[in-house]
């Protein structure tokens, strides 16, 4: 049971990450893997601020910042020099792969002896029950916050950037500039996740985001197919289906973990489970084609 | 009104495929003018509306539109006045969003795009009484997304999206290309209906002859980059679609 509560913590955690990834693939049509980069940033960013006891919101502030630059950053090097966008966001990752480790010193850097935001509200006599709350809570909050946002003019503007961009361009939309906001807006939510799981478990490793990227792209993948079974178009149960996708994701993961999977294992098995996801409706469609 | 000076386009210079697109063009086009554009596949036209539009720069010469100088203004921000239909029914719309979102983000056309709700009731009653005046039955399918509706359409939805927002120039790139007859003609008389309530100047460029000599009040046929022939008034009215195929002919020998 409370193994599964677990890997649902966890599983919200990374859905901050989900939610950037489907701005980045669904929504600007982009494949960014900078979220590697951007996700142990906002970790790093945690640690360092954590350590020197700043308030927790301001470290929020801070890390998520952190990640919007490296989005930033990914989306300048795509718009400006007209590089390919995945390659845009490999050399961005594997730069601040570097960065990660210059600004933490070291490869692993523990929290003892300080509070970090799992501990902050005590309603239940459990802590699992908190930690899984204040989750709760802020993923339900930036759900509401992007319905918002991707509902408003702004937001249809940057829908249809990815969407049409010959229709967006004609109708005054700077495509270019756009695209940078969404990259930013995605990489920072990247960089909540790392923000979440590095309090969750910690500590920051300095190579805790490598192969990340899957993890938000199985719970897009999920969520979308999730999307496409329902057929909702409503913007904020899109989001909800994708949180849900990562839930599912995490749940999965657990339960391979807990038939005796050995951990070593894992990231095998996060790229079969995707290869499945992606590679089986495919074969489906094949068959009946 | 309009006014092109000296116009000129090579694309791929120096290269083995290196093409004169456009070749020092001069054109006035008074405001209110419906003016067709013909020519033969590599003639210029498309080049020319494009660099109307802003998605191709000149590498001589200027455009003006009344005292504005456009010449070096990239497409979105010239898009306060000019509107734009594509060959491609897709291109104008964007099938993932409803017909209302498609419609609000064209009523902003040019306009900057805000952190607020805009697909308001007032919003909805507004689009909803235009898209019944179409007769196509679309006005209960807002919600709907554009991608669903057949190429006719969405064509006629982007004519009326053109008009959301203050235009003042409308370039129709070959909008019935696409479209059966019956679409087609549905779509020009659409365009002709708009035209002449927003006063607006337009270009049209099309391949259909007959399209050619209904519509459009001056028609101006491009040849290897340049202007070649320049038809208006009452010499205009009169033209015969079978007299274009023999300019068309007779400009290849």
């Amino acid at each position: 049971m409370i193994f599964f509560v677990t890997a649902l913590i966890l599983g919200l955690a990374l859905s901050a990450m989900g939610l950037g990834i489907f701005i980045t693939m669904k929504i600007f049509k982009i494949p960014d893997i900078t979220t590697d980069g951007s996700y142990t940033l906002g970790a790093t960013v945690t640690a360092l601020l954590l350590l020197q006891d700043w308030p927790l919101l301001l470290i929020l502030l801070c890390s998520m910042t952190a990640g919007a630059l490296a989005g930033v950053l990914t989306g300048l090097v795509h718009t400006r020099l007209h590089i390919d966008a995945l390659l845009s966001g490999i050399l961005v990752m594997t730069g601040l792969y570097s960065v990660n480790l210059s600004l933490l010193g070291r490869s692993n850097v523990p929290f003892v002896g300080k509070t970090t935001l799992f501990q902050q509200i005590q309603w239940f006599d459990k802590p699992i029950f908190n930690e899984l709350l204040l989750v709760t809570g802020i993923i339900v909050a930036c759900v509401a916050l992007l319905a918002y946002l991707l509902r408003t003019d702004f937001g249809i503007a940057m829908r249809a950037t990815g969407d049409s961009p010959a229709m967006a361009r004609a109708l005054g939309i700077n495509s270019k500039g756009m695209k940078v906001i969404g990259l930013a807006a995605a990489n920072a939510l990247t960089a909540l996740s790392g923000f979440l799981v590095a309090q969750y478990q910690g500590f920051t490793d300095v190579s805790m985001g490598i192969g990340i990227v899957l993890v938000g792209l199985g719970s897009v993948l999920i969520g979308d197919a999730l999307i496409q079974w329902t057929g909702v178009s409503n913007i904020a149960l899109r989001l909800l289906l994708i949180v849900a996708g990562g839930l599912l994701f995490q749940l999965v993961l657990a339960l391979a973990l807990s038939l005796g999977l050995h951990p070593n294992l894992l990231k095998l098995i996060t790229t079969v489970f995707i290869l499945a996801i992606v590679g089986i409706p495919r074969l489906l469609k094949r068959q009946t084609a | 009104m309009i006014r092109l000076l000296g116009l000129t386009k090579t694309f791929h210079p120096g290269k083995a495929n290196e093409t004169r697109a456009l070749n020092d063009v001069h054109l006035d086009i008074e405001t209110g003018t419906f003016l067709v554009l013909v020519g033969a596949n590599g003639s210029g036209k498309s080049t020319l509306l494009n660099m109307l539009a802003g998605a191709v720069f000149p590498d001589r010469g200027s455009i003006f539109l009344g005292d504005r100088n456009l010449t070096r203004l990239p497409d979105y921000a010239r898009s306060r006045w000019i509107a734009r239909v594509f060959q491609d029914p897709l291109g104008g719309t964007a099938p993932e969003l409803s017909i209302l979102d498609n419609f609000r983000l064209a009523a902003l056309r040019g306009t900057a795009k805000k952190l607020r709700i805009g697909t308001t009731p007032g919003f909805r009653l507004q689009v909803r009484d235009r898209i019944a005046g179409l007769g196509m039955g679309l006005e209960d399918k807002l919600d709907q997304p554009m991608g669903t509706l057949s190429g006719g359409q969405r064509q006629a939805l982007t004519l009326l999206m053109s008009v959301m927002a203050k235009a003042e120039v409308l370039l129709l790139d070959e909008p019935t290309a696409a479209l059966d007859p019956h679409a087609a003609q549905k779509v020009m008389e659409t365009a002709r209906q708009i035209i002449v309530e927003h006063g607006l100047t337009a270009i049209l460029v099309t391949h259909d002859m007959k399209e050619a000599v209904t519509y459009g009040n001056r028609l101006v046929q491009m040849h290897r980059g340049h202007i070649l022939r320049d038809v208006s008034g009452a010499a205009k009215q009169a033209l015969q679609p079978e007299a274009i195929y023999q300019w068309f002919l007779s400009d290849k020998a």
